[in-house]
């Protein structure tokens, strides 16, 4: 059962647009004060039940590939920031939390991709990926989910191939600002 | 597909509405960011609009609570929150349209996101869910 489908089950419920409709035209109020409220509850709508799994079709062949092919690109990233943070000695503190909490959220991605057999990246020798590499990695990332995400059949998928297309042009930002200090 | 629309238009109007607040505390090298946030998002109102071809449109809102902006901190923080909040809200539009409408959901909420980390806001994982 596809995980992904979990991301979205407030909207399954019928319930997601509507919240979000009144955030968005009312609860500017809630940013600056309530903003950790609003999170939280979001977190836990993204936690995986037994209903959300009930309700979620298994994946089409073609959808089946998109996953496929994003998890693989994940799996890859996984294995840059991992090979970055191996060699670690030239980063200063602020960068290696950035590239760690970064690697987290990848591993997030893929979690949510449901993939939980995959082949670890094999640690590629060589040359270790300096951050304008890693950086462009994730904008070449970001253009790939953006291009499943046009394919992707079920809406629950392209939502959250949207979603992580936007946290990966995240990180090629915060990346950029980073090395620009 | 227009209940998505309707939550992207009035998201892009909040946005609008919260760089009008910023504003006056952000200054120099930051205000051709917040020139082209601001128009990028009355823009999408305008785009947004054209999509949703039913009508009656959907009405301005006649105003925003939001919170109170009284210095520049106060000011990036709104702003990176406004911009993570629409990548949620351009992720729910792109599920509900097919191929350009998406492909121009998901790069819209790309933009956002950059736009939350140029103000200081931190990279999420699922940004704004």
């Amino acid at each position: 059962m596809a995980k992904y489908g979990a991301l979205s089950s407030r909207d399954r419920k019928g319930t997601g647009m509507d919240r979000r409709t009144l955030l968005a035209g009312v609860g500017l109020a809630g940013l600056a004060l309530g903003s950790s409220a609003l999170l939280t509850s979001c977190t836990e709508d993204a936690t995986p039940t037994p209903t959300d799994s009930a309700n979620t079709d298994a994946p089409t062949s073609d959808d089946a590939n998109v996953i496929a092919s994003a998890a693989a690109n994940e799996v890859a990233l996984i294995g840059r920031y991992e090979q970055v943070l191996a060699a670690g000695s030239a980063l200063t503190p602020a960068v290696a939390n950035l590239l760690t909490e970064i690697l987290q959220q990848h591993r997030l991605h893929l979690q949510a991709l449901s993939v939980d057999d995959f082949a670890p990246a094999s640690q590629t020798a060589g040359v270790t990926p300096t951050l304008a590499d890693l950086t462009a990695a994730e904008r070449a990332a970001a253009d790939e989910r953006t291009l499943s995400c046009e394919s992707a059949a079920d809406p629950n998928l392209a939502r959250t191939l949207a979603l992580i297309a936007a946290s990966e042009a995240s990180h090629a930002q915060a990346l950029t600002t980073a090395g620009s200090r | 597909m227009s209940e998505a629309l309707i939550a992207a238009i009035a998201g892009e109007q909040a946005a609008a509405y919260a760089y009008g607040l910023a504003a006056p505390y952000l200054s120099g090298s930051d205000n051709d960011l917040v020139r082209g946030g601001l128009v990028a998002h009355q823009q999408r109102v305008t785009a947004l609009r054209e999509q949703l071809a039913s009508t009656p449109q959907p009405p301005a809102p006649l105003g925003f609570e939001a919170p109170p902006v009284n210095d520049e901190s106060q000011a990036r923080q709104l702003l990176a929150q406004v911009e993570l909040r629409l990548c949620a809200t351009y992720a729910d539009l792109a599920a509900q349209s097919t191929g350009i409408a998406r492909r121009a959901a998901v790069l819209t909420g790309r933009e956002c996101a950059v736009r939350s980390i140029s103000w200081g806001g931190a990279p999420e994982a699922f940004p704004g869910r």
